[in-house]
Parts: structure tokens; C-alpha cells; sequence
């Protein structure tokens, strides 16, 4: 087993069990029921009556679960009897997914898209996040959540109105933005709070995205999305996922949202992760860093002259040179973040993003020696 | 495959410079631009790649987002042209101690009176300039010569201090330095304060235009560089050069002059032509002939470069940058619409206020019409017709002439110019001296710049320094 940075599955024992659902987990005794979920107890294995509270549901005994919670935090307890931190105040990110049903079908999806119906993730989410009440940043992933349309724009209003501290980081394939109807609902709630939405685009070849993201007419839809949201305001990170059929166009991805698209503040450059489908075609798909290095500085060195803030995510520092450092940041979610044990001795540590837990085996390219930095001579 | 609108325009190598509205650039040689007239596509399918990318050519799915994209690109560059980001101007003197040749209608004589800001209208203008933008403030003290009046600076500076507080400005003091001494130095030294000369090649050639009653301009700037070098440092002092007949010959004395100084950033430009005086001719010389002239101080310059000495010329950084760096447009003289009241707000001694230095100039010839937006005490800056007329007439995508040039998306206009020497804003572009000057240096620099990779190397510096 790989340790990870924060481990985020647990087994609950199986003496007294938890119906399937989301909790708030307590560590001490509330004294008072929370308005969005029931709350649970989590204790340490030492057997103790439970305590006599109208205000929880249920008492889980885990010593292990309660060294890495904090009180406050979300879980969800599945029908198999394990419990899963949605969010997590120690986490350095939290993610709520709202839906696996998505109209793209990309080859490196890492959430692979289902059909099945489940708006109960949305209102759950809006219940978790509610319940959690954070000022920090939450993410909302999927699937596609904007497919929700209006049901979006009412878990918009629900967190607005229940979890005004809340910024949101909504991932999205910008899709939905086509239509400037939608588009300006979603931009008259983003004076409201904090929403940032990410959005990939991975060529300006319309034919080159549309196969990443294996739908027809993805690319059109994604453009003038794009260009809707940011001209109506609405803040866009651009996702570009660097792989073997769009690694050229880093630099003209950069330049064309430079040129043609408002309000992007920032570009992010993302390291594929070796998850989901992008497994199935990791050889089709995955190209080394130091195979497309020039690209990389062009596309950052276009961003810079833009001054689009520009950032690398999930590259380890040792395979890119030491002149793309200040780029990269540590991004990977501690859940499925880790480190071989080569880097033990790496004084960049600290700084590197690191691995995908993912990453392991077939999928792993391993730590390399950097001469300078580590042996620290 | 479908080609979308696009200029174009052949370089002295022989490729051709091709450039569309949303500001998108490529350079192909002469048989991929006949293959890609010919078939909206060449036989390199990384060049198709990439005229697709820049929008040159869209796929018959995609047409629609291409346009649109072309569409907000447009808007995108003209929103951000449009944006009020003035340089604040303020001029305490019009007298001056240098009569130079080329400066006739922006001084009098040191001697005379009437000429100098009254000291109580500093506190109006200073509050003037906190209510017109945010910070930070750039104001640049203009004459005359400044430093005539070094107590009105001081003033100036200390009502900015008070008012947009420390931190938030600076103040660039425009000045042939021949009044520079150890005081003025000292007060500097703590505070936002920069100097902006006048160079204009070595002795002979500045003293010959830069003209005092002591004939010693050139000394006196060299001696006051010097202590500012020493005792502020680099960044404090920036030079222009504007080329005169004279100096036409001399290019190597330009640079000789900088790095005598131990400058290594030069600002050439060629005189204006304005025809202030209707005696003179509208201009000294042709801009062919400064284009002979300029080729040869860049490739100088060049030469230095590569010979491990970083001189940089900020004439071909302008011009680069406007082709190569998305939304700058920070340069007043080269932007459409133009930079007039956009980029710059004068303060005259009179009170008056202008949208531009040219224009308070062009007051000084044409009497009849009123340039200026009201006095700094009933400013009217967006009721103001004459400057809603000059800059609604300064976009150049609709210029003839403009519209099917391939700098269109680069260049800008210059309505000032076009009415002193044509008597309209808009200009006849085959006659206008602003067109022939910047389409020759954008010509040149794209020219050097694509046939020439160590010097794009260099220049590629500049625009990023
Ligand atoms: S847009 Fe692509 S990556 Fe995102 S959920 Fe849909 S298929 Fe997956
Ligand atoms: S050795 Fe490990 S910690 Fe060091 S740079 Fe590489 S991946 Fe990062
Ligand atoms: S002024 Fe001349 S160079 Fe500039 S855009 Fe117009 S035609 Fe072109």
C-alpha cells in the first residue's frame, strides 16, 4: 500500500453500523443538531457508551479515522460500510463531485462519465458544503456539472445564500457557456461570490480538441463559451493538459486566449494524471516533460508577455529544468498525492508537487537526480 | 478549409507579413503564400496548423466560433485601447534657456514674464489627478525648461506626496539638465524623482541644435549625467534623441554619445514635422532618408549587442512589442484609437488643460480653434466635442489606407499631425509622414526580426526588458 499524504477511505468496524449517507463527523458531543446533516460521533476504539445526544446519529469507535479528521469535517458512509472525507479541514484541496454524467468523452477523462441519472450529488453537495461552512476555496468536479442548468443555478443560490464564505472552483468544459442566457445567469451569481471556473482547451484545431475530448462539436461549443463567460465577466482559470496530439499547441492555446478571450486569470498547464481513461491509452496519450520542454517555454514565455499568470501543475521538479521551478506548484489533492521513496532524501521536497498515488507501476516515471539539489552540495 | 479577412504586405526578404484584426501575425515565404491564396492552405501542415490557430483559415464545423472568436478579439483590443490611462503632464515654465533650432512654439525666452504656472493652481491639479484615475500616477514636468522653476516642482512633489501619497508616483522631470546642480540632486535623492533628457549625438552635433547662449549644452548634460549616474543611479535619468539633418549623417555619434555617458538605452525618433511655422518646410527630410539613417544606427546597435554591449533602442522595442505582445498599448504615440486625453492629460501653465503636448503646440499656431478641454478649474474631459471629434476619428481600422494595411492591428494614428500638416484629422495616408515613418518601421524591425535569427534574439530582449 502506498502511503499517501492524507489518507481519506476509511473501513468503519463493523459492530454498530451507519446507514449510507453524508455526515458532519463530530469529535466532541455538539450540543446542538446541524441544519443540513445528521452528525456522527468519532471516538477511539476504546469502547464508551454512547453518549445520550438527541443531536447525533450514530457513534463510530476508530482510532485510526479520528487521527485524520477534524471536527467539523464531511463524510460520506457508503452501503459497503466505508466512509469517505469529502471535506476535510486539513486538506490542502477539497473537491465535492456533483455528477458523473458528462457530453465530452475525453480520452484522458479521470472521472470517467456515467449515464445514469444522479441529481442526489448535487443536493447533497450543497448540503456538505452548507454543513461544512469553509471561507476557503471548495471545488465542484464531475462529469459536467453545468449540464444541471437550472438545477446549478439553484445549488448556486443554495450555497450563496447558506454558505456565504464558500469560494467555489467549478470544474467545467466550458460547454454550456454557448448559451449566453445561461452564461449570464451563471455570471450575475459570480458578483455574489467567489466563483472561479476551470476550463480546458486543449487546441485551437477544432478537429485536435474535439478528438481529446472524443465529441463532435465540443471545440465550437467550448470557443464560444469561452468567449461568453469571459466577456460577461465570469473568472476562468484555462486548463491545457499537455499530451502527444496538442503539445505543439501550448504557445497558440496561450496566444489565442491573450487575443480573443477576457477575463482569464490564469493559465494552468497540467501534467496528465494517470487516472480513469487516460490508463486505457497512456501510450498514446502521455509524453515526458523533456520531450516537449521547448514547448512548455514557449507557452509559459507567451503567457508572461500576455501577462497571463501561468502555472505547471502535477510536474515533478525533477523532470522539468530548473528555469521552469518557479511555474510549478504543488497542486496534486493530498489524497492522491505521494512520494516514492527516492525523494526522501530531496531537499525539493518541500516545493514538488510529487506523484499521483496513480502513478504507480507502468504509470510511474521515476524521481530523477538533480545534481545540484539532492545532496545538497 | 475557409480564409478569413487578413492584410498583408512583403518584406525587403521577400516573405510576406500577414496580420488579421484580432492581431494575430504570421510570415510566410513567397511560395506558401501563393499555395495558401491559391488553396486557403499550404503543403507544410505545421504552417496550416498555425494559420488556423491564429484564425487566417478556419474548417468549414468550426466557422462560426472561428468568427466569433475573431469578433471578441477586436473588441478585446479595442476596449483595451480605449481604457483612460493618462500620464499626467504639468508644464511650470514656458521660458527656456536653449533656443534650439527645431523647437519654436513650446518656449519663451528665460527672460520673459507671463509664462510660468501660477503656484496656487499646484493643489488644484494635483487633487485634479487623484480624481481623473487610480493610482499609480505618472506625472511628467514639462517645459520650457523645469528646472527654471525648481521651487514649482518641489511644490508639485510635495502637494503629490500629501495628496496621492508616497509610493503611488512618480515624477519624470523633462529637462536639457544645463540647470542641474548638486541641490537638485540631493533633493532627489530619497524621493520618486527621474530625469528625461534631450541627447542629441556628441558635442558638435548637440551643440549645434541644442543651442545656449554659452554653447555648452553638451557639457553641461554630460557633467549632470555623470552625478546622476553617480549619485541615483541608472534608472533615474532615460534620454531622447530626435533626429535633425545634422544628425542624419552621424548615426555613430548617437551611440557614441550614450555610451560616452554611460547610457545604454537610447529613444530615437525623427524630428516632427509639424508645420508649425508655415515658412518652413513641413519637414527637414524624407523618411526614406531616415530610414538610411536608422538602418545604420541599428545595425550598430546590433553589432554592440553582439559584441557583448546591451545597447537597446526603445523606438524598435515600441514598435515590436505592438506587434508582439498582446494588449500593449502603453505607448501614447502608437495606438488606435490615439492616445490623445486616453494617455495623457496636460497641465499648462495658463491653466489650461490639453489632451497631449502636441496639442497644446498646435494652440500656440492655430489660435481660432480652441484645443484645449477648459481650464484645470472647469474641466470637462468626456463633454469636451473637439476631443470626442479627434479621437472618434483616430481608429485607423477605418482609415482609407489603414484598413487593408497589414501594421493596421500595430500602428495608430495621429490626428494632431494630420491637421497641422493636412488641416484634418484623419490624413491622406499616402502623403502623411506618421504613416510612411511607422509603416517603414515596422517593415524594417518585422523584416530583421523574421530574416535574422541572433538579431530577433536581441530584440526579443528588448520587447521582454
Ligand atoms: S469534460 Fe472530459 S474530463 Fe471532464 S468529466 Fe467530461 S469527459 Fe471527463
Ligand atoms: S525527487 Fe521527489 S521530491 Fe525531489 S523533485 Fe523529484 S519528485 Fe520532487
Ligand atoms: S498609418 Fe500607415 S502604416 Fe499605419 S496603419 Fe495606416 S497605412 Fe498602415
Amino acid at each position: 500500500m502506498v502511503e499517501t499524504i492524507r489518507k481519506d477511505v476509511f473501513q468503519l468496524p463493523p459492530e454498530n453500523p451507519i446507514a449510507a449517507g453524508h455526515y458532519l463527523l463530530r469529535t466532541t458531543v455538539p450540543d446542538s443538531s446541524n441544519h443540513y446533516l445528521n452528525q456522527i460521533l468519532i471516538k477511539d476504539d476504546v469502547y464508551s457508551p454512547k453518549p445520550n445526544s438527541q443531536c447525533i446519529t450514530g457513534v463510530v469507535r476508530s482510532s485510526g479515522l479520528l487521527g485524520n479528521i477534524s471536527d467539523g469535517d464531511i463524510g460520506v458512509v457508503n452501503a459497503n460500510g466505508t466512509l469517505r472525507v469529502i471535506l476535510s479541514r486539513n486538506a490542502n484541496h477539497n473537491t465535492v463531485l456533483v455528477t458523473e454524467r458528462c457530453n465530452n468523452r475525453c480520452l484522458f477523462c479521470s472521472q470517467p462519465p456515467k449515464e445514469r441519472d444522479d441529481d442526489h450529488l448535487l443536493v447533497q453537495a450543497g448540503l456538505a458544503i452548507a454543513a461544512f461552512q469553509s471561507d476557503d476555496i471548495i471545488g465542484i468536479s464531475g462529469g459536467e456539472p453545468l449540464l444541471y442548468r437550472e438545477k446549478f443555478l439553484r445549488f448556486l443560490d443554495f450555497v450563496i445564500l447558506h454558505a456565504p464564505s464558500t469560494s467555489l472552483h467549478i470544474l467545467s468544459n466550458g460547454r454550456a457557456f454557448s448559451d449566453t442566457g445561461f452564461a449570464s445567469e451563471i455570471a450575475k451569481r459570480c458578483q455574489d461570490t467567489s466563483i472561479t471556473f476551470g476550463i480546458p482547451l486543449y487546441s485551437i484545431l477544432g478537429s485536435n480538441h474535439d478528438r481529446l475530448v472524443g465529441a463532435h462539436g465540443a471545440y465550437r461549443d467550448t470557443i464560444n463559451g469561452l468567449i461568453n463567460a469571459g466577456n460577461l465577466g465570469i473568472p476562468i482559470e484555462l486548463r491545457i493538459i499537455p499530451t502527444q496530439q496538442n503539445y505543439k499547441d501550448i504557445s497558440t492555446i496561450v496566444e489565442f486566449s491573450s487575443r480573443c478571450l477576457s477575463n482569464i486569470v490564469q493559465v494552468s498547464i497540467m501534467n496528465l494524471e494517470p487516472t480513469g481513461w487516460a490508463k486505457n491509452s497512456w501510450h498514446n496519450l502521455y509524453l515526458s516533460p523533456s520531450s516537449y520542454l521547448d514547448d512548455l517555454r514557449n507557452g509559459i514565455e507567451a503567457a508572461i508577455e500576455a501577462s497571463l499568470p501561468v502555472c505547471l501543475f502535477n510536474f515533478p521538479l525533477c523532470h522539468i529544468p530548473e528555469d521552469l521551478w518557479p511555474y510549478a506548484v504543488q497542486s496534486i489533492s493530498d489524497w492522491k498525492n505521494y512520494y516514492p521513496n527516492e525523494c526522501s532524501q530531496c531537499q525539493l521536497k518541500s516545493k514538488c508537487p510529487g506523484y499521483f498515488t496513480s502513478s504507480r507501476g507502468k504509470f510511474h516515471h521515476p524521481p530523477r537526480r538533480i545534481e545540484q539539489c539532492v545532496n545538497g552540495t | 478549409m475557409r480564409m478569413l479577412p487578413f492584410n498583408f504586405d512583403r518584406l525587403d526578404s521577400g516573405s510576406i507579413f500577414l496580420s488579421n484584426v484580432a492581431g494575430f501575425h504570421s510570415c510566410l515565404d513567397q511560395s506558401e503564400f501563393d499555395e495558401f491564396i491559391e488553396s486557403s492552405a499550404t503543403s507544410n501542415r505545421t504552417l496550416n496548423d498555425l494559420l488556423q490557430s491564429k484564425l487566417f483559415v478556419s474548417d468549414n464545423d468550426n466557422l462560426d466560433a472561428t468568427q466569433a472568436a475573431l469578433s471578441s478579439a477586436l473588441a478585446k483590443k479595442l476596449l483595451g485601447e480605449l481604457e483612460f490611462r493618462p500620464i499626467f503632464m504639468i508644464v511650470p515654465t514656458l521660458r527656456c534657456d536653449h533656443a534650439c533650432n527645431y523647437c519654436q512654439v513650446s518656449r519663451a525666452n528665460a527672460k520673459a514674464s507671463g509664462y510660468d504656472l501660477d503656484p496656487n493652481a499646484i493643489s488644484i491639479i494635483v487633487s485634479t489627478i487623484k480624481r481623473l484615475s487610480p493610482p499609480p500616477y505618472k506625472i511628467e514636468i514639462q517645459g520650457g525648461e523645469p528646472l527654471l522653476r525648481m521651487d514649482l516642482i518641489k511644490a508639485i512633489y510635495d502637494q503629490a506626496e500629501s495628496q496621492l501619497q508616497p509610493g503611488n508616483f512618480e515624477l519624470v522631470i523633462t529637462t536639457s539638465l544645463s540647470l542641474m546642480d548638486e541641490s537638485i540632486l540631493s533633493w532627489a535623492r530619497n524621493r520618486a524623482v527621474y530625469f528625461s533628457t534631450s541627447l542629441d549625438g556628441q558635442q558638435e552635433v548637440h551643440n549645434a541644435n541644442r543651442i545656449l547662449p554659452s554653447q555648452d549644452s553638451y557639457e553641461r548634460l554630460k557633467h549632470s549625467v555623470k552625478r546622476i549616474l553617480e549619485e541615483l543611479g541608472a534608472n533615474r535619468i532615460a534620454t531622447v534623441t530626435t533626429v535633425t539633418r545634422s544628425l542624419l549623417e552621424a548615426p555613430e555619434s548617437i551611440i557614441e554619445a550614450h555610451l560616452e555617458l554611460g547610457i545604454n538605452e537610447m529613444f530615437v525618433r525623427p524630428i516632427s514635422p509639424y508645420g508649425f511655422a508655415n515658412t518652413k518646410p513641413s519637414t527637414e527630410y524624407s523618411i526614406a532618408e531616415y530610414m538610411t539613417f536608422y538602418e545604420k544606427l541599428f545595425n550598430t546597435i546590433i553589432k554592440h549587442n553582439q559584441e557583448g554591449i546591451p545597447l537597446v533602442e526603445s523606438s524598435a522595442a515600441i514598435h515590436l512589442k505592438r506587434v508582439l505582445i498582446p494588449g500593449y498599448s502603453q505607448y501614447a504615440d502608437l495606438k488606435s484609437p490615439s492616445g490623445l486625453l486616453l494617455n495623457c492629460v496636460l497641465f499648462n501653465y495658463d491653466s489650461k488643460v490639453y489632451g497631449s503636448d502636441e496639442t497644446r503646440m498646435l494652440q500656440r499656431v492655430i489660435g481660432d480653434i480652441d484645443f484645449s478641454c477648459g481650464e484645470v478649474n472647469s474641466l470637462s474631459l468626456v463633454k469636451n466635442d473637439l476631443y470626442q471629434k479627434l479621437i472618434s476619428s483616430s481608429f485607423n481600422l477605418v482609415h482609407p489606407g489603414c484598413e487593408t494595411c497589414a501594421y493596421q492591428p500595430y500602428c495608430g494614428s495621429d490626428p494632431c499631425q494630420h491637421i497641422s500638416l493636412m488641416g484634418e484629422p484623419v490624413g491622406d495616408k499616402s502623403l502623411s509622414v506618421f504613416c510612411h515613418y511607422h509603416k517603414n518601421m515596422f517593415r524594417f524591425l518585422l523584416d530583421r526580426y523574421y530574416s535574422h535569427p541572433p538579431t530577433r534574439n536581441i530584440l526579443k530582449d528588448w520587447c521582454h526588458g
